[in-house]
């Protein structure tokens, strides 16, 4: 076995064969497309396919292409997008039965930039409802599986780049959907600094927390990608400008000298042997190419999952209390009453996850209860944010494993227990930083782990560099990992 | 008997008159038809963002300061939870914790009555739409045109005492927002609407009483009453024992009365918490200054102006501040003409008088502000005389053409050509041989009608001091 980095061709390479003409887009769309469909009964990451419009596309962007019109490296490559993301015209249903049938009227800014780059959007990739969750378990569609193991469950996006279906993906990431996905998967997947992609278009979860990223087998496509979609966008207030990442300087970053912090709590936490074992392997070959690693204490960072918590069902209380039968999408047809249609649309169409964190939500924010659980999840939030803006003067980077256990099974499961899978990703979330996931191990199952590299603010060319740098030395190509 | 007091609170609504709405770039125009003025962001679909019209936020300190405001320097957003079909993302991005403008006050009341009303607060939010009931398909829809126009809502103290001094705040209010020309203040289009809170106490008390409100009135009339009735339903209530609910009451101002609507167990938990969708509202020394400078002589330091630096009448003063529209025409008029008394004249007996029998606002007049000031202009220079300039000023209301090209191509200049007015004066003579064999008997009045006569035949538009001349000489010659 190997990582899947060598089964799929990296998203720049297929631009390239594009470019020189050595490979019709057309067919390679219709290539994908079909590879789609063949896989789809079992993996089942797709929610709907593009066909139709993916191939006028490819006519389009070839035609551009072959005028020289100004086109991006990825123009022509195909690309999953992640369903809470709008593609106007197109259905978009944001994994919930709510808006099965939605129809967008404008596209999110990401998608939109991927597309003026002459990207082609294949299809709508399965999600969490309203990314409630990370591994499409809360989904109105169902789960999709595990690409080592059907009964097993997957993020979407990393599983459809994992299996080869396509190079990469746009995915989002609120306590860690992105990056835990990608871990789950053996991908590469980038959670960007808050406000470096617009959130405009991406159905709103937890709006203090929601980021856009990029999703593939290769931390340099994850770049490039990131490169497309990042940048202020008037539209959303809270989006800031960031540089773009210089992809010739990659190969000249080094490990000598990097510094390391590992939050301390980080070691102490209930994780799963092959996960800390797969960590502590990783540390020791950055180690090995003279990056020095220290241990620091980190204020907060055991309250971190409350925290985000209590923030992010209490805003998402109130973004999804516009799915009310109103305007759009499901309505209980039996409602009689205004009050019924608000109750029964509601407690028909969102899923059993939804509504609890909906009325977890509405509990924080209750007047008698806001200053004890809302207010001080904030100081929570302000605490780890300014413990990170100090260790980062000490560190380059922050590093942690991604998630404390394996893919889980296709089981039921508990809202809580989904809450403790985000200990390691939260923080990052709360304090608006980027962190990167990338495949550091891989059990004899064949289901991997990854590696998480935080870094401050605006970091992103950073993070990469390591990422990059430590995919080189072989990193994540470790297998049957724990032992040496 | 003991004696009761009324102690009432406002809160004001008052949408701003910004091009666009608060969070979009949908127009913000009154009317339209429904759903026409709506895009995916002030509609509530899913994925969409609010940006901020800086101008909003502008708009808002200006109203501040106008209304002697202390000005918030770190404002935010807070979203209001509550469903409603009207409300399309279920909640109203409006401030709780840090509002625009907070502390503020305005005079009311004239000498020895003079008295100050504080303002608790002033916030920005956005509007909700409108339900409309369909009675043929009979069913309930939705219009969200007027869904992210943007409010502020203007709290003030409990200060008032009596209908007469709200309805003189509201006055005062709406003319200042007026001259600031941050709102129209239409009540009749729903711009203005007030909430009242109003609770009754023995007079010399301290402690409140509690308190009722009543939601939306739209017409000052409407409020005055309301504040008279609800004050003696709660002091008849205490007088026979009995106690008075914390509830929101719905006034019916066709049948004079008002109804519970909800009680305060039913109360809304609005579930507030900060907008994350929104940045801090930064506002520094320099924007505040700036806006300072825009905003334009209010209406009591004008009016002194006009009575002490115009000469005009204490009266003549009071009308034409009394709304901005009739200032700026008042202006405007004065500043073409050269001449305030003769503006201020013309206005005060010529303009009202037609905007009375057309009944229209002088907000709503359609009619180029610099357009009386030339037609005064053109009397003051011989061109027209001045029942003619009354006769233009009549004809061109509520139109867009120009006077002095409406005078040129209708003739109506005066006719001052000498040989003009003599062929007119020689024909008075000769068809009224009775009139002239009087005046030269004697009879002063006869010369006025002969006068008459020429200018009839000069189609009214003869100089008169010339008409006058030639007639008076032409009938000496027959001596």
């Amino acid at each position: 076995m190997s990582i899947s980095r060598q089964n799929v061709e990296t998203a720049r390479k297929t631009g390239q064969e594009f470019r020189s003409g050595a490979v019709p887009i057309s067919e390679h769309i219709e290539k994908t497309i079909s590879g789609i469909q063949k896989e789809e009964p079992r993996n089942h990451c797709f929610v709907t396919l593009f066909e139709e419009q993916a191939h006028k596309a490819a006519i389009r962007v070839a035609q551009k292409l072959r005028s020289k019109e100004d086109c991006s490296l990825l123009a022509g490559v195909p690309v999953g997008v992640d369903d809470t993301m709008m593609t106007r015209g197109r259905r978009t249903t944001c994994g919930s039965g709510t808006l099965e049938h939605f129809i967008p009227t404008f596209s999110a800014t990401a998608v939109q930039k991927l597309e003026d780059a002459g990207m082609i959007i294949v299809g709508k990739l399965n999600t969490d409802e309203f990314s409630m969750g990370s591994l499409t378990q809360t989904s109105f569609f169902g789960p999709t599986s595990h690409p080592a193991d059907e009964t097993r469950v997957a993020g979407a996006a990393a599983a459809a780049v994992a299996s080869g279906v396509i190079s990469c993906a746009l995915a989002s990431d609120t306590g860690g959907a992105l990056r835990q996905a990608s871990a789950g998967c053996g991908v590469c997947g980038i959670r960007p600094t808050y406000g470096a992609v617009s959130r405009l278009g991406l159905a709103a979860f937890a709006s203090s927390m929601d980021q856009i990223g990029p999703i593939a087998s290769d931390i340099r496509d994850c770049a490039e990608i990131l490169n497309i979609i990042s940048g202020k966008d008037p539209c959303d207030s809270t989006s800031v400008e960031i540089d773009k990442i210089d992809l010739s300087r990659i190969d000249s970053f080094s490990l000598s000298g990097l510094r390391i912090g590992i939050p301390s709590v980080f070691f102490e936490s209930d994780t799963d042997p092959f996960v800390k074992a797969s960590f502590h392997e990783a540390l020791d070959a950055l180690r090995s190419e003279g990056a020095v690693t220290e241990t620091f204490s980190l204020k907060g960072l055991d309250q971190a999952v409350a925290a985000y918590a209590v923030i992010s069902c209490a805003e998402a209380s109130a973004n999804l209390s516009r799915i009310d039968g109103i305007k759009y999408g499901f309505r209980a047809p039996e409602a009689k009453t205004l009050s019924e249609v608000y109750e029964r649309t509601r407690s028909v169409g969102f899923g059993s996850d939804a509504q609890k964190r909906i009325m977890l939500g509405n509990y924080f924010l209750s007047a008698e209860r806001y200053e004890e659980y809302y207010l001080r999840a904030l100081r929570v939030k302000a605490l780890i944010a300014k413990g990170f803006a100090s260790a980062f003067r000490r560190y380059d980077v922050i590093l942690s494993p991604v998630s404390p256990s394996l893919a889980p099974k296709k089981e039921p499961y508990d809202t809580l227990s989904m809450f403790e899978e985000d200990f390691f990703t939260v923080p990052a979330s709360l304090a608006g930083l980027p962190a990167a996931s990338v495949p550091c191990g891989k059990n004899p199952d064949g289901l991997s782990v990854g590696l998480q590299m935080i870094g401050p603010h605006f970091s992103e060319a950073k993070i990469v560099g390591a990422a990059d740098a430590f995919l080189r030395i072989g990193g994540g190509q470790k297998t049957q990992g724990g032992q040496k | 008997m003991i004696e009761y007091e009324a102690v009432i609170g406002l809160e004001v609504h008052v949408e701003l008159s910004t091009e666009s709405k608060i969070f979009c770039a949908c127009p913000t125009a009154f009317g339209g038809a429904p759903n026409t003025h709506v895009c995916a962001i002030c509609s509530g679909m899913p994925g969409t963002l609010p940006a901020l019209n800086r101008e909003v936020l502008r708009y808002a300190i200006r109203a501040g300061l106008a209304t002697n405001c202390e000005i918030t320097r770190d404002g935010k957003f807070d979203r209001k939870n509550y469903f409603y079909p009207d409300l399309p993302k279920a909640y109203q991005i409006s401030q709780l914790y840090l509002p625009v403008c907070r502390n503020g006050r305005i005079e009311i009341g004239e000498g020895k009555n003079k008295k100050t009303i504080g303002i608790h607060e002033m916030h920005i939010e956005e509007d909700a739409g409108k339900l409309v009931h369909d009675p043929e398909g009979n069913c309930t829809l939705v219009d969200y045109n007027r869904c992210g126009i943007p409010l502020i809502e203007i709290v003030s103290k409990p200060d008032f005492r009596s209908a007469d001094e709200v309805t003189d705040y509201l006055e005062r209010l709406k003319t200042t927002l007026q001259y600031i020309g941050v709102s129209d203040c239409k009540m009749q289009e729903g711009s203005m609407r007030a909430d009242i809170n109003l609770s009754v106490r023995p007079v010399g008390r301290e402690e409140l009483g509690t308190r009722t409100e009543m939601k939306n009135m739209a017409s000052l009339k409407a409020i005055s009453r309301a504040i008279e009735a609800e004050t003696k339903r709660q002091i008849s209530r205490i007088s026979a024992g009995k106690p008075i609910k914390q509830q929101t009451r719905r006034w019916d101002d066709d049948k004079g009365v008002s109804f519970s609507m909800r009680s305060k167990e039913d109360a809304h938990d609005y579930k507030y918490f900060p907008e994350p969708d929104l940045l801090p509202l930064r506002v520094s020394d320099g924007m505040i200054e700036e806006i300072r400078r825009e905003i334009p002589e209010l209406r009591e330091a004008r009016r002194a102006r006009y009575i002490k630096e115009l000469g005009l009448p204490e009266y003549d003063a009071d009308i034409l501040t009394s709304s901005f529209p009739l200032v700026r025409i008042f202006e405007r008029t004065a500043g073409i003409c050269g001449n305030a008394k003769e503006a201020s004249n013309w206005i005060m007996t010529d303009l009202l008088k037609l905007l009375k029998d057309e009944q229209v606002a002088p907000e709503d007049m359609h009619f180029p502000e610099d357009s009386l000031g030339k037609i005064i202009r053109m009397t003051s220079e011989g061109v027209i005389n001045r029942s003619v300039g009354r006769r233009v000023l009549t004809e061109l209301f509520g139109s867009d053409t120009d006077p002095i090209t409406y005078v040129k191509d209708n003739g109506l200049a005066m006719v001052s050509d000498q040989s003009v007015i003599e062929t007119a004066v020689d024909r008075a003579i000769r068809e009224n041989e009775k009139a002239v064999a009087d005046y030269l008997c004697g009879n002063p009045k006869s010369l006025q009608f002969l006068i008459g006569q020429a200018m009839r035949h000069l189609r009214g538009k003869g100089d008169p001091q010339s008409v006058q001349k030639i007639l008076f000489e032409h009938l000496e010659k027959r001596r």
